[in-house]
C-alpha cells in the first residue's frame, strides 16, 4: 500500500460521497500527469480510447454477431465451435486479453452471463459494463436465484426453462445470442441488427419484436 | 499540461454511448473513463499485467464489499483506481512519493483549472 494512499485516507476518517469523488479525482488526474510526465502515455490518447469505447466499440458490435447468428446457420455453427474466429466474419475484433465464448438462449434454455468475483464483461462486443453489472447484489444473487433476480430486472422466463449462469473470467468471456423474436422473418440482417439490446445479449432481457403498424 | 476535467462522458450520447438506454450511467465522475482508458493504454504498451491487475482488482473489492451495510454507492471505480495504483507503484513504474506529491499539486490547482 503506498503512501499517498494513506494520506487520502487518514486513519479515523472515512470519506464519503462528494468528498471522497473529490479525492478520487485527484489521484486520478495525478498519476495521469505522472504517466504523461512520463512520457508513457499522452492525454489525447486517453481522449481517443475513451472516444472509442463510446462511439465504435459498443453493444452494436455485439449485435452484428446476433443478427448474423440469426440469418445464417452456417455462421451460428461457426460461432459455437470457435467464436474467437467467427467473429472476424463480421469485421469485430475478438480483443487480446482473453477468449469469447457464445451461449446460445433456445426455447426451453435461457443463459445469463455474470462475473462473480469482478467484473470480467465482453468488453470487446459489448462496449462497457452497465452499472448493476458491477455491484455486489447482481453478482451475487444471479448465480443463487437467478429466476427471481432476472423476474426483477423485468424477464419473467416459465418455470419449465432451465437457466444458465456463466461465470466470466479473466480466461473466458460470454456472450450470451438471444431468441430471434418471432414476426421478424420479413425483417433483414440490417434491421434485425437494430433490435439486439445490450441487456439481451447479457441474458437479462429477451429481444422484442418491433411494434407493428 | 494537466488534461481537462470537465470532461463529462455521462451526458454523451449515440448508440456505443456509456449505456444510458436502460437509465444507467456506466460512469459517475469524469475521472472514471480516464482512469480506465489509462489502464487499457497501459496493457496495450505491455506495462500492465493484466492478470496481475485483475487479481489487485478483485482484491480491493473483496476488501471494500464489507463496507457496503451503509447507504453508501457501491465505489467500483474507487477500488480499481487503487488497483491501479498498486500496481504501478508495486512495478516501480511510478513512486508512491511521486503520486502523492502531484496529488498535492492537482489539489492546490484552481478549482476550474
Amino acid at each position: 500500500m503506498s503512501n499517498d494512499q494513506t494520506e487520502a485516507h487518514p486513519p479515523g476518517h472515512h470519506l464519503h460521497g462528494p468528498e471522497l469523488v473529490e479525492a478520487q479525482a485527484v489521484r486520478a488526474q495525478a498519476l495521469e500527469t505522472v504517466l504523461v510526465d512520463k512520457g508513457i502515455l499522452t492525454p489525447a490518447e486517453v481522449d481517443e480510447y475513451i472516444e472509442t469505447w463510446n462511439r465504435r466499440i459498443g453493444p452494436l458490435e455485439g449485435a452484428k454477431v446476433v443478427a448474423r447468428a440469426w440469418v445464417d446457420d452456417g455462421f451460428r455453427a461457426r460461432l459455437a465451435d470457435d467464436a474467437t474466429a467467427a467473429l472476424a466474419e463480421v469485421g469485430v475484433e475478438p480483443g487480446r486479453l482473453e477468449r469469447l465464448e457464445v451461449v446460445m438462449n433456445e426455447p426451453g434454455v435461457h443463459n445469463v452471463v455474470c462475473c462473480t468475483l469482478c467484473s470480467c464483461y465482453p468488453w470487446t462486443v459489448l462496449g462497457l459494463p452497465p452499472s448493476w453489472y458491477k455491484s455486489p447484489e447482481y453478482r451475487s444473487r444471479i448465480v443463487r436465484e437467478p429466476r427471481a433476480v432476472l423476474s426483477e430486472m423485468g424477464l419473467e422466463l416459465e418455470a419449465e426453462t432451465t437457466i444458465n449462469v456463466w461465470d466470466s473470467s479473466s480466461e473466458v468471456r460470454y456472450v450470451v445470442i438471444p431468441e430471434r423474436p418471432a414476426g421478424t422473418e420479413n425483417l433483414n440482417e440490417d434491421e434485425l441488427r437494430g433490435l439486439v439490446t445490450r441487456d439481451s445479449m447479457i441474458g437479462v432481457a429477451r429481444v422484442e419484436a418491433p411494434d407493428q403498424p | 499540461m494537466s488534461p481537462a476535467m470537465n470532461s463529462d462522458l455521462t451526458d454523451s450520447d449515440g448508440p456505443g454511448a456509456p449505456p444510458r438506454a436502460n437509465g444507467e450511467l456506466v460512469f459517475t465522475a469524469p475521472w472514471q473513463p480516464r482512469v480506465f482508458a489509462t489502464t487499457m493504454r497501459l496493457q496495450e504498451q505491455g506495462l500492465l499485467d493484466w492478470e496481475r491487475f485483475r487479481q489487485g482488482l478483485i482484491g480491493q473489492i473483496a476488501d471494500h464489499e464489507p463496507d457496503l451495510s451503509h447507504s453508501d454507492e457501491y465505489d467500483y471505480w474507487g477500488c480499481w483506481l487503487r488497483a491501479l495504483e498498486d500496481l504501478l507503484t508495486g512495478a516501480d513504474i511510478v513512486a508512491a512519493d511521486e503520486l502523492a506529491s502531484m496529488a498535492d499539486t492537482v489539489a492546490a490547482l484552481p478549482p476550474d483549472h
